[in-house]
């Protein structure tokens, strides 16, 4: 893959306690495209993420976003420098209309603060409207244009992993990180939200793909990790990857004969 | 924000009520306007924990603090530095804003029943501390608080005081529903609803928990101050932990998540108190104080029950069978 570096771990590392959870992991990835990141479970996927979104910090080592430091940052500055994520366990704000969903993410482009959201001065009806256009905008992109007005939590499960996809993408982010997309969803959603994922990255948003479905993330990703007891096992295309013994060995033997 | 008739209906509604309010109370004998001037004024502070409580979903069993804070400021400013009253709620609210600001830059770094814990103990601390300083008036209190007074326009009676009082309710309940129906309003409902969910999507929610905080405590300041302004005498007991649990039970019996549950609920949970004053005497048994506390414990019940969005929540579903909620609730 060609490109700037538009994601770096740098020696990654992550203790709890005794245990190693990512074991001094270095990582490049050019802009763009889908990257898959499998492993078994135990492997360090959740620890990776959850340092890439900024939940918890590294114990050492670095994380760069198109060449910003990230480590020591909260989750809304890692937001604004550019990463937006979606949750394994479905986190909408279920008293939210869909389209207040994607809103939220677009307060902090508006004229805010508490005083004058009271007065009612936040920048005027024109303001407000280009927001709301462009919730509907990407509420059509994930397919829930008719929704937008329903609370979140009355949605069905498929649809709310949408509401969370388009609440990501309100943000505008240049990677985007996705904590298994596909659990839960049937063959034909999981189609359907592999097909987004291909059109966001076609976007020129680079696709961070955390998943236990090996056979989806082999299909849609340009690139694929694994991750195994906290350090890089393989690293290539899905083919090159599904060849390497140590894969087969480590996860993907078991999975496939299972 | 936009100003259409849907926008500024319920204002006129609530005017329309409040205005009805004098006629009724005057005339049925169980009511008076001091009722209606305490409903009021607990209603502004409530109004404070809906937008705290509520909507962000950080719950404060603190709140009396804030009132607390505002009756006394008004009275040490009027009493002890000669300040015009209406200087003195203004001051107090100030000075309410920057403890908030303060209290709220580290109390959210608990969440939770810790959080509620904490602001406990901070309501606590406060009543402690007017109980024991010497500018406080120690147990004793400040006596002779002058009346509010416009230029030299006394507000006296309570019925004046009244008008008072329900004006700025009204323009309270403004600022509120302004805010909640705001994207920043929205952004506290969303770190209400998921704190992670929240901060990953940009919301600050460190900066937006402290500014919901410090709203609340100016809008408890202020009903303080209007207080203190009415009675013409604070003590420790003003910031009592019962007005905090008080202030609790009104917001959840009228609706946490409307600012009409603020109004509603000072409404029905000062009557049911006045009832329970009505009906003690009358009870054949020996019980006291406790009476009332049990009366509210029995009303949130029956509420979180059979209405968990609290009445005006659950009168606003029943006609919410419109289309959509554009451009906001």
């Amino acid at each position: 893959m060609t490109g700037p570096v538009r994601l770096r771990f740098d020696r990654l590392t992550k203790r709890f306690g005794g245990v190693t959870a990512v074991d001094d992991v270095t990582l490049e990835h050019s802009a763009g495209g889908v990257l898959g990141l499998i492993g078994p479970n135990g492997a360090g996927k959740t620890t990776l993420f959850n340092m890439l979104s900024g939940a918890i910090a590294p114990t050492s080592g670095r994380i760069e976003l198109d060449g910003r430091d990230l480590s020591g940052l909260r989750p809304d500055q890692v937001n604004r420098a550019g990463i937006a994520r979606t949750f394994q366990n479905l986190q909408v704000f279920g008293s939210l209309t869909v389209t207040d969903n994607v809103l939220v993410a677009r307060e902090r482009h508006t004229r805010g603060g508490v005083v004058r959201a009271m007065l009612g001065v936040t920048g005027g009806r024109r303001a407000e409207d280009e927001q709301r256009e462009l919730a509907r905008d990407l509420l059509a992109k994930v397919g829930l244009e008719r929704l937008g007005d329903q609370p979140a939590a009355s949605l069905p499960y498929g649809l709310q992993r949408r509401v969370e996809v388009a609440r990501a993408l309100a943000s505008q982010p240049s990677l985007l990180l996705l904590d298994e997309p596909l659990a839960g969803l049937s063959r034909a959603e999981s189609a359907d939200l592999g097909e987004l994922m291909r059109s966001v990255a076609a976007g020129g948003v680079t696709v961070l793909l955390v998943e236990h479905d090996v056979s989806t993330v082999m299909a849609i990703s340009d690139r694929v990790v694994v991750l195994d007891h906290g350090t890089l096992l393989a690293d290539g295309t899905a083919a090159e990857v599904q060849a390497d013994p140590r894969v087969r060995a480590a996860y993907l033997g078991e999975e496939m004969s299972a | 924000m936009r100003t259409t008739v849907s926008t500024l209906r319920p204002y006129a509604v609530l005017v329309a009520v409040l205005l009805l309010v004098p006629p009724v109370f005057t005339r049925v004998p169980f009511f008076t306007m001091a009722t209606a001037v305490q409903m009021g004024i607990l209603a502004i502070a409530t109004l404070g924990l809906v937008l705290l409580a509520g909507y962000a979903g950080q719950i404060s069993i603190g709140q009396a603090a804030f009132y607390g804070i505002g009756a006394y400021a008004s009275a040490i400013l009027t009493t002890q530095a000669g300040l015009s009253p209406l200087l003195g709620l203004a001051v107090g609210a100030l000075l309410c804003g920057l403890v908030g600001f303060v209290v709220g830059s580290f109390i959210f770094r608990v969440r939770g029943h810790y959080l509620a814990l904490a602001t406990l103990a901070f309501g606590l601390m406060m009543g402690n501390i007017a109980r024991q300083l010497e500018i406080t008036g120690g147990a004793s209190g400040i006596v002779d608080i002058p009346r509010l007074a416009v230029g030299t326009w006394v507000v006296d009676g309570d019925l004046r005081y009244y008008y008072l009082v329900a004006a700025v309710l009204v323009v309270a309940t403004v600022l509120g529903r302004n805010l909640v129906r705001s994207l920043f309003g929205r952004s506290l409902q969303a770190l209400g609803d998921s704190e992670i969910a929240a901060s990953s999507s940009g919301v600050d929610i460190a900066r937006h928990k402290r500014a919901v905080f410090v709203v609340a405590a100016v809008l408890a300041s202020v009903a303080g101050s209007l207080y203190a302004h009415w009675v013409t005498f604070v003590d420790y007991h003003t910031l009592d932990l019962l007005l905090s649990i008080q202030l609790l039970i009104m917001a959840t019996v009228g609706g946490l998540r409307t600012v009409w549950g603020a109004p509603v609920g000072a409404f029905l949970v000062i009557t049911l108190s006045q009832a329970a004053q009505e009906l003690l005497p009358r009870l054949p048994t020996n019980v006291g104080g406790e009476f009332e506390i049990a009366v509210y414990g029995l009303a949130l019940i029956v509420v979180l029950l059979f209405l968990p969005r609290g009445v005006a929540g659950g009168l606003m579903t029943l006609r919410r069978h419109r289309p959509s909620q554009e451009p906001g609730t």
